[in-house]
């Protein structure tokens, strides 16, 4: 191996391959998919908005409010002086609702002397009536230190074990199809583009000029460069444009990694053995489709027994590693094994190129 | 054919400077005998051709001394360094000009050349001198899959001499050039050779190889059958006779072994009555079909 020589081929493949249609468009599709999930759908969806108009009066009770509706409304706060004021913008339909407190509110409910409380409300808003009337009455009873009638306990009901999770839910749709869209550019970059510029050195015989003076392991290996030099290109700026950044940048960073090496790893193999570029690019989509298909079934749809077969894929469990990267969470358990059935992929794809590349000079 | 080219085989002629020297070199694929125990030398500066016909072993030959494929059997030495032992010391001083115009078409004249020009570690200064040499110095910033063949040809012959290399090997690099250009071709590896350069030629061009070459071996179903100048291989193939056109427009054919007929050319010149002769010496290609059966 000659680091000149890969240096020099490497360079040589960085320009001239993108400037091939077929390998330019491997990366644009998925950029283009990308983007187009990246528009059509938004991390999470926004919580209603309501406007609360209230006296002034130095109570509590708004603020209190505020907070008991945190998770299901987005409560603007706005203090006006009169009730007038306040009637004024529910008919402009300025507020959701109005609250007319009386001055030493907060003092009365604790000496328990039952103040009086007015609510106005508008013919139509974002948030239903009930839901404030209701949150209004929650928050008074707990100023007053009333013991609500019944002890009130909530739980979140799972899937049962063993069902996986539902990234649609878990990630957002936004997130899980960037992340898919990911997974496809990997694929298309090392199982097309990658065997692509290789094939097309064997086809025109350019690779009888390089391997004159340098070694075909030395071509590959430029190949290989340039595979992992576009995915990363691809990668950052997929992320950039979609202004998405990993919670846990060495689980998402070592995931897409160790796919990109494996894909590459096999798109070289691939290179070798198709006898034209124009070959691989008519029938590369058909060995593509298995392998990027699993990005966009796993943790989404459960084929019973054919899951076995998905998870063997590299795209699977870069997918995995990838989603658990990206959230920060572990959204798929066991990581470990996604890395074990990487690096086995690796060895396999490489240890079949050193055997390939041994058998070239005869 | 085999007692032929033992008999055809002769140390190279022009110098003791040996540059290639082959020894019982052959290549098997499975029951194939690709190339099959032949043994030959070329001398330093020496255009060298190659003929055979298409399957004859050339290319195996080729691909064999250019470190490409590893001999079945017998050695090789390229200016002193065995083919196999020392592939690696061999391949700076060498270089090829393929049969196919393997050029990268999207990359630019210049872009190609520099990219041969780091692999072979020399400045880039070189590549303004050749794209000079080869008249492509005002194409050299366009694609070249927009150049004609003959610039191609140009462009391949400097990706060639990137190296200033010792040993050429030209495969049919005539090919598909106007006769312009074959011929400034032509002068090229004249100058090359008269430089210094070894040249290893295989055409299927007789006239060129004839024109070119100090010596001409024919390859036939991978064994060497004929290796000597182009006048040896004339002359020793060819008739011994000459055929006379007199004034009175009667065509005579003299043997010139025979004492009658030199009486009879020294009666017809001395009575003027000789309007041409010609000998019936026979062409590169007439040689060809002697020993091959068939021509090219």
């Amino acid at each position: 191996m000659n680091l000149r020589n890969i240096n020099a081929i490497y360079r040589k493949d960085l320009v001239d391959a993108i400037k091939d249609a077929r390998v330019l468009l491997a990366l644009i599709v998925p950029f283009g998919i990308a983007i187009l999930y990246n528009f059509m759908f938004e991390d999470e969806e926004p919580l209603p908005e309501a406007t609360v108009a209230y006296t002034e009066v130095g109570s509590s009770l708004p603020e209190r409010l505020s907070e008991a509706l945190s998770d299901t409304v987005d409560l603007q706060l706005e203090p006006h002086d009169s009730e007038n004021e306040i009637r004024q913008l529910l008919q402009d339909e300025d507020a959701s609702m109005g609250l007319i407190i009386p001055k030493g509110f907060d003092q009365a409910i604790e000496a328990g002397e039952q103040p009086p409380l007015q609510l106005l409300f508008r013919d139509s808003g974002n948030v239903p009536v009930n839901t404030l009337g209701s949150a209004v009455d929650l928050v008074v009873r707990q100023m007053a230190g009333t013991s609500p009638p019944v002890q009130m306990s909530q739980e979140m009901v799972s899937p049962p074990e063993g069902s996986g999770p539902n990234l649609f839910d878990d990630l957002g749709m936004r997130l899980y199809f960037v992340m898919a869209a990911m997974m496809m550019l990997i694929g298309m970059i090392g199982v097309l583009a990658v065997p692509i510029i290789l094939a097309e050195e064997a086809e025109k015989k350019t690779l009888e000029a390089l391997t004159l003076i340098a070694s075909y392991l030395d071509v590959v290996v430029a190949k290989a460069l340039v595979g992992i030099t576009y995915l990363a290109l691809g990668v950052g700026l997929l992320l950039g444009m979609t202004q998405t950044w990993p919670e846990d940048p060495a689980v998402f960073f070592s995931g897409v990694a160790m796919l990109g090496v494996a894909l590459v790893g096999f798109g070289l193999l691939l290179g070798g053995l198709f006898k034209s570029a124009n070959q691989l690019n008519n029938w590369g989509g058909l060995i593509l489709m298995p392998i990027i298909a699993p990005a966009f079934v796993i943790g989404v749809w459960e084929p019973g027994a054919f899951q076995y077969v998905i998870e063997a894929i590299p795209v699977a469990q870069g997918m995995k590693l990838a989603v658990n990267g990206i959230s920060g969470e572990a959204i798929f358990a066991n990581i470990w094994i996604a890395y074990a059935i990487l690096a086995a992929w690796i060895v396999v794809f490489y240890a079949a190129l050193i055997f390939r590349l041994s058998r070239i000079r005869n | 054919m085999a007692q032929a080219a033992t008999d055809v085989e002769q140390t190279a002629r022009h110098n003791d400077d040996v540059m290639i020297e082959v020894e019982g070199l052959s290549k098997h694929f499975g029951d194939i005998r690709a190339v099959d125990d032949i043994t030959f030398s070329v001398s330093r500066g020496e255009i060298f051709s190659f003929l055979g016909h298409n399957g004859a072993g050339k290319t195996t030959t080729i691909r064999m001394l250019t470190g490409r494929s590893r001999p079945t059997s017998g050695s090789a030495r390229i200016n002193g360094m065995d083919i196999v032992q020392q592939r690696e010391q061999i391949l700076p001083i060498i270089n090829v000009v393929p049969e196919d115009q393997n050029l990268y078409e999207r990359l630019t004249g210049r872009a190609n050349l520099n990219l041969f020009a780091d692999l072979y570690n020399v400045p880039r200064q070189r590549v303004d001198d050749l794209l000079d040499q080869v008249d492509l110095q005002e194409a050299s910033a366009r694609a070249t899959k927009t150049y004609s063949s003959g610039m191609k040809q140009r462009l391949l012959i400097a990706r060639a001499l990137i190296n200033s290399p010792e040993l050429l090997f030209l495969d049919e690099p005539t090919r598909g050039l106007d006769p312009a250009s074959a011929k400034e071709l032509r002068d090229m590896i004249l100058e090359l050779s008269n430089q210094g350069t070894t040249v290893f030629l295989t055409t299927h061009l007789m006239e060129e190889a004839d024109d070119l070459s100090h010596r001409v071996a024919f390859i036939s179903q991978g064994q060497l059958v004929a290796l000597d100048s182009p006048r040896e291989l004339k002359l020793r193939f060819g008739e011994r006779a000459a055929d006379v056109l007199l004034t009175d427009r009667s065509e005579h054919k003299i043997t010139l072994d025979d004492p009658g007929d030199a009486r009879q050319l020294a009666e017809w010149m001395s009575a003027g009555q000789v309007l041409s002769m010609h000998s019936r010496e026979g062409s590169l290609e007439d040689v060809f079909i002697e020993i091959a059966g068939r021509s090219l």
